[in-house]
């Protein structure tokens, strides 16, 4: 049985491990990224309260849904996830998250805003020694950042508030080119100033090498706090490293933390992920988190496994001129699309037909397609509109003058799919 | 002796297959020829023939100036008109065979496909680089059209020429170098700055991850800074 007082620790272990899943790392994406997607989400977790809080370590699975939808210059992915709790009294609930970002580039200033609101409420309660626990809790971030990229430099502002408390933290760092050789690293120096209870003055040092597929760094942070918790000096160094294993990721990782609450702490996380056929992904992570110095919430532990089955996904937006299909003998198949309600006719014609025109054939909403083989080679192209308006749209790759006073588009056909 | 009876059925059938085909392609040229004849005044024409008579004898590739003719014809273009893109597609493809020729392992499809890249703005001397890159073991042509895609999305030509660099010396997986330009293009819609987006696809390259994988959260961890 459970006491009070320590249900807001479990309750926030279950939503640290039910948000880092939903959270977790995404499959991998073709070329074409203007599409939505939905996953369902299974997997089983445990979770150990903070040291020194009495509560048992409670077993958990969890069943979800997330929609992702990448489109043009933002990002939203927003899921559902329900667990529950095996043993007697762990409750069972249900979290929600919406999380969206957008983001410009206009040329060396980047800017950018994200936001988030994730909640939690219990399906069946946790049974406490005083009664049943079923505080429901909702949260909201919004963090707006900018950028200005100068040569192999980058200095970044973030903004970041949820919970009452506004945090800005102002980053400096190389970011340029990968040139010859190993990546060399670089110091990052981090500034974080909250306003109200929390006041975090400090900065990082990192140094990040790569060796063949291989990826290491090594930070060291130090950051004079003050909160109404635990006021003082919280340092600690922390070493991470990612592991290529062919499509597969380790991921490994350690922490040692001194602060006010605590003379050392040891924290870590080991985890592994594989896309299998693009559709699917399994994943698992164990960790240990240190006592957080914005909020002073005690480290936990979590260990997790789980898929991630992609059980929909649909195209944004009209498809390319010319899109590469399966490989037809010594060639592709391709298919040529064009949207143009008021055409009475179009052709295509290009380096691929000797320039004879070979018609598309109208569909819905205006929308002209063809489907044909060609050979792998780099072609010229284009539409021919009610046969004499010759016609290059706008989305078509590599755009290029004729020569002749019109436009070109650039087909490659390659010789191999991707994968 | 069946298998003896099979194997001169092949040796027989080999060359008459590419026989077939050289005849195929030459009723192909006959035929553009034709179209060609009827589409451009007599003068024109010979000019027209003259000039692909030069190219054979200096070997360059006659495909590109006869499908540039072809279009021109298609695009309903005077032959005089016609003749001068000819010339131009000509010297675009002397200058691109000239930068290939020092690495060697020069083709026809090489040429045309490095001249075409050059014409979507890929300079002169980013090709050298993937060229001797290359050593002569082809895919240059490819490479510079995904350079040509990714300065498309702001990419500058050095950093572009790294990333290939890394895509060639870390195995040169054809796929790979696919999903090059449409994962810089996802991060840059997603606010990573073009230079920085194919500097973390450059080093993923070079750490053995996939072009694809790489998100907006690799990009301080591959190439440092926030």
């Amino acid at each position: 049985m459970r006491r009070p007082g320590q249900a807001k620790a479990a309750y926030a272990s279950v939503l640290v491990v039910a948000l880092a899943l939903g959270a977790g790392p995404l499959p991998a994406h073709g070329q074409q990224s203007r599409q939505a997607s939905v996953w369902f989400d299974a997997n089983a977790a445990h979770s150990r309260p903070p040291a020194g809080a009495a509560v048992d370590p409670t077993n958990y699975g969890l069943l979800g849904l997330r929609l992702l939808v990448d489109g043009g210059r933002s990002r939203t992915d927003a899921g559902v996830t329900g667990g529950h709790g095996m043993a007697d009294g762990s409750g069972a609930w249900l979290t929600g998250r919406l999380a969206t970002s957008t983001a410009h580039v206009f040329g060396l200033v980047d800017l950018g805003v994200r936001g988030e609101v994730d909640g939690l409420t219990w399906l069946v309660p946790v049974r406490l020694e005083a009664g049943e626990y079923t505080q429901w809790t909702a949260n909201g971030t919004l963090s707006p950042y900018a950028g200005l990229s100068l040569g192999r430099f980058r200095l970044g502002a973030e903004g970041r508030y949820t919970r009452g408390v506004w945090q800005t933290t102002i980053t400096t760092g190389r970011g340029g080119p990968g040139l010859p050789g190993p990546i060399g690293g670089g110091p990052l120096t981090e500034t974080t100033h909250a306003d109200g209870d929390v006041v975090i003055l400090g900065g990082s040092v990192s140094l990040l090498r790569m060796f063949s597929g291989i990826t290491m760094e090594v930070r060291g942070s130090t950051l004079e706090v003050s909160n109404a918790l635990a006021d003082g000096n919280w340092s600690g160094v922390d070493a991470s490293a990612t592991l290529s294993l062919g499509e597969a990721d380790v991921l490994l990782g350690g922490r040692y933390w001194t602060s006010p609450v605590s003379d050392g702490e040891l924290g870590g996380h080991v985890g592994f992920g594989v896309p299998l056929n693009g559709a699917m992904y399994l994943q698992a992570l164990a960790s240990r988190t240190v006592t957080d110095p914005v909020h002073a919430v005690p480290g936990a532990v979590a260990l997790s496994a789980g898929v991630s089955l992609r059980v929909g996904q649909r195209r944004l937006g009209p498809p390319p001129p010319a899109e590469l299909g399966a490989m037809a003998g010594n060639g592709r198949r391709v298919v040529f699309t064009l949207v143009r309600r008021d055409a009475r006719t179009v052709d295509v014609a290009g380096d691929f037909s000797g320039w004879e025109r070979r018609p598309l054939r109208s569909g819905a909403d205006g929308t002209w397609t063809l489907e044909t083989v060609i050979p792998a080679g780099v072609y010229h192209y284009a539409f021919v509109v009610d046969g004499e308006h010759w016609v290059v749209p706008d989305g078509a790759t590599g755009i290029v003058d004729d020569g002749f006073g019109q436009k070109n588009a650039t087909l490659i056909v390659a010789d191999r799919e991707e994968r | 002796m069946r298998i003896t009876t099979f194997v001169l059925a092949l040796a027989l059938a080999l060359p008459t297959s590419a026989a077939f085909g050289q005849q195929a392609q030459q009723t192909q040229d006959e035929a553009a020829l034709a179209t060609l004849r009827a589409a451009m005044t007599p003068a024109a024409y010979t000019s027209f023939t003259a000039e692909l008579r030069a190219a054979r004898d200096q070997g360059l590739p006659t495909q590109p100036l006869v499908a540039k003719a072809l279009e021109g014809a298609a695009k309903n273009v005077p032959g005089e008109r016609i003749l001068a893109a000819v010339r131009q597609t000509t010297q675009e493809l002397n200058r691109a065979r000239t930068l290939l020729q020092p690495a060697g392992g020069v083709t026809a499809a090489e040429i045309s496909a490095v001249a075409t890249a050059m014409q979507r703005g890929v300079p002169a001397d980013a090709v050298s680089r993937l060229a001797a890159d290359a050593g002569g073991r082809g895919g240059v042509g490819l490479s510079a059209h995904v350079l040509a895609d990714i300065m498309a999305h702001g990419v500058p030509v050095s950093v572009g020429v790294e990333v290939l660099g890394a895509w060639r010396s870390h195995g040169a997986d054809p796929n790979r170098l696919n999903e090059i330009p449409g994962a810089v293009e996802r991060l840059v819609r997603q606010g990573v700055v073009p230079a920085r987006a194919a500097a973390a696809i450059g080093a993923g390259l070079r750490a053995g991850r996939t072009p694809g994988s790489i998100g907006p959260v690799d990009v301080p961890r591959l190439i440092g800074g926030g």
